[in-house]
C-alpha cells in the first residue's frame, strides 16, 4: 500500500517560503491499494493529483474511489479543478456519509454555482457515481474502507482503509480534546487525563487499535489549544493520548495550521516526540509533507 | 510624462546630535530615482549571480565531513562502487536509493532497499528534499544542504 500526501495543510492554501517543508496545499490523500486509486478528500492538493494522473496514465481511462471526510470549504475546495473530472471515460466513484440531509453530490455542485465558478458539477465530463456510506464501504477483493464519525463542528468522518492484514486511517478535523474528560474543566483543556476508553466515543478506540499508520488533525499546540477549543481541531497531548491507548505503529501530524510556518509544524512534531519520551513510548512520529510517499 | 530623473539626497538638518562627518557623508550619499522608461546605465563590470548548489553531507559514517555535490540530474545511493554516491557499508544495498532531480528539486526515492531510506528518521519511499534534511542509510546519516556560490565572472 502506497500513501502519498497531496497536500497537508487546513484551512485555506498558504503558498510561501515558509511553508515549502510541508506544504500549503489544503488536504488530500492518496492511496493506492490493490490496483485501485483511493483519494481522501479534495482539498486544493488534488489539483496536482489530478495532473499526475494525466503524467502517468495519460488523460483518459482513469478510475478513481474519492472519500470525503466533510464539506468544509478546505477539503472540496479542489475538485474544481481537479482536470481528469472533465475528461469523457475517467470514471470515479464519490463517496460521502449518509448522515447528512444533502447529497454529497448535491453539496459538491453547491460550490460550483454560477456565482461561484465557471463551470457547473455536471459540466464534468467524467462518469460520476455518488454513494452515501453507513458504516464502511466495500472495494471488492477484500479491500473494506471503514468510517467512523469524528469530532467535528458539522461532522466529519474518518477513513480506515483494511487490506491484506495492514490498517492505514485518515482521520482529520477531529478535536479528540472534546472526547477526554480532563482533570480540571475550569483550567481549561490541558493535558491530564482520567481514562479515555470511558469518555471518548465508544468506537474511536477500536477504529484506531493497531493501525500502522494514522494520519491526524493536530494542528494545534497544547498552548494554543486553550485559546481555540470548540474550533474542531486537536492538541498535541490529546491526539497523543489516543494515538497511545490505540498502540498505533506511525503517527503523521496533519491539518498543519495555516498561521503555522515550517518550523513551528516541526516544534509540534517536537513536543509530539516528547511526549513519547516521557511517557517511554515508541510510536514513529513525523509531521505530513506534501510529496512523501510511505510505503505500508 | 518626463523622463527628467528625480534627485532625492537624504542629507538632512536639524540634527543637532549629528557629527560633521556623519552629514559628509550623508551629503555625498545621493539616491537616484529612475522613472521607468529611462535606460539604466551600462553596468561596468559583466554581472555575477549568485546561485546555489545542492550536497549531500556525510554526518555519521565512513567518511565524516565528506561532501557529494549534486548536479541537476538524478544521483544513485548505495554500496556498488558503480553509483554516484557509493557508501561502504554492508547493510546498505547494492542500488539502495535515488535523488531523482524533478522540477527544480531533489526528491529522495527508495529504490526497495532492503533496509529502507530514512528522511528524519521515519522510513518513506519518497520525499522531496528541504534544507537541513537527514537522510539515514544503513548506518551511514548524510545531510542535504545548499551553499551559495557566485557565477563566474566573463
Amino acid at each position: 500500500m502506497l500513501v502519498k500526501f497531496w497536500g497537508t495543510r487546513g484551512s485555506i492554501p498558504t503558498p510561501g517560503r515558509l511553508t515549502e517543508k510541508y506544504g500549503g496545499n489544503t488536504s488530500c490523500v492518496e492511496v493506492r491499494v490493490a490496483d485501485k486509486l483511493l483519494i481522501f478528500d479534495c482539498g486544493s492538493g488534488i489539483r496536482d493529483l489530478g495532473i499526475s494522473y494525466f503524467e502517468e496514465f495519460g488523460t483518459t481511462g482513469i478510475e478513481a474511489h474519492i472519500f470525503i471526510s466533510h464539506t468544509h470549504w478546505d477539503h472540496i475546495q479542489g475538485f474544481p479543478f481537479f482536470p481528469p473530472a472533465f475528461v469523457r471515460g475517467n470514471t470515479f466513484y464519490v463517496y460521502g456519509t449518509a448522515a447528512r440531509r444533502e447529497s454529497i453530490s448535491s453539496l459538491l455542485s453547491g460550490q460550483m454555482q454560477p456565482e461561484y465558478f465557471p463551470a457547473k458539477l455536471d459540466d464534468m465530463a467524467a462518469s460520476f457515481h455518488y454513494r452515501a456510506f453507513k458504516d464502511s464501504v466495500d472495494l471488492g477483493g477484500g479491500l473494506v474502507v471503514e468510517t467512523a464519525e469524528l469530532y467535528h463542528p458539522g461532522m466529519s468522518h474518518g477513513f480506515a482503509i483494511h487490506w491484506e492484514g495492514k490498517k492505514v486511517i485518515y482521520a482529520t478535523d477531529n478535536e479528540l480534546n472534546l472526547g477526554l474528560k480532563l482533570k480540571d474543566e475550569a483550567a481549561g483543556y490541558k493535558a491530564g487525563y482520567v481514562d479515555p476508553r470511558q469518555t471518548l466515543m465508544p468506537h474511536l478506540i477500536p477504529f484506531f487499535q493497531g493501525a500502522d499508520l494514522v494520519i491526524a488533525d493536530c494542528q494545534y499546540t497544547d498552548e494554543e489549544y486553550a485559546h481555540k477549543a470548540t474550533w474542531g481541531h486537536a492538541s498535541v497531548s490529546a491526539v497523543m493520548t489516543v494515538m497511545t491507548l490505540a498502540q498505533v505503529k506511525r503517527l503523521a501530524i496533519f491539518h498543519h495550521d495555516p498561521l503555522h510556518s515550517d518550523r513551528v509544524v516541526d516544534e509540534i512534531v517536537v513536543e509530539a516526540k516528547n511526549y513519547l519520551l516521557q511517557n517511554e513510548i515508541y510510536i514513529d512520529t513525523f509531521g505530513a509533507r506534501e510529496g512523501m510517499v510511505l510505503k505500508i | 510624462m518626463s523622463a527628467e530623473p528625480q534627485v532625492m539626497t537624504n542629507a538632512s538638518s536639524g540634527d543637532a546630535h549629528k557629527s560633521e562627518s556623519d552629514e559628509q557623508l550623508q551629503e555625498s550619499e545621493e539616491t537616484v530615482v529612475r522613472t521607468r522608461d529611462e535606460t539604466p546605465p551600462a553596468a561596468t563590470k559583466p554581472e555575477r549571480l549568485m546561485t546555489r548548489r545542492a550536497y549531500l553531507e556525510v554526518t555519521m559514517g565512513a567518511f565524516p565531513g565528506q561532501r557529494f555535490y549534486l548536479g541537476q540530474c538524478d544521483h544513485l545511493i548505495g554500496r556498488s562502487q558503480d553509483v554516484d554516491i557509493p557508501l561502504p557499508d554492508d547493510s546498505i544495498s547494492r542500488q539502495h536509493a535515488k535523488l531523482e532531480y524533478r522540477n527544480d528539486e531533489f526528491v529522495l526515492v527508495d529504490l526497495g532497499s532492503k533496509n529502507g531510506s530514512y528522511l528524519n528518521g521515519t522510513s518513506v519511499h519518497e520525499c522531496p528534499l528541504r534544507a537541513g534534511d537527514e537522510i539515514m542509510i544503513g548506518n551511514h546519516a548524510l545531510q542535504f544542504l545548499f551553499e551559495a556560490v557566485l557565477s563566474p565572472s566573463k
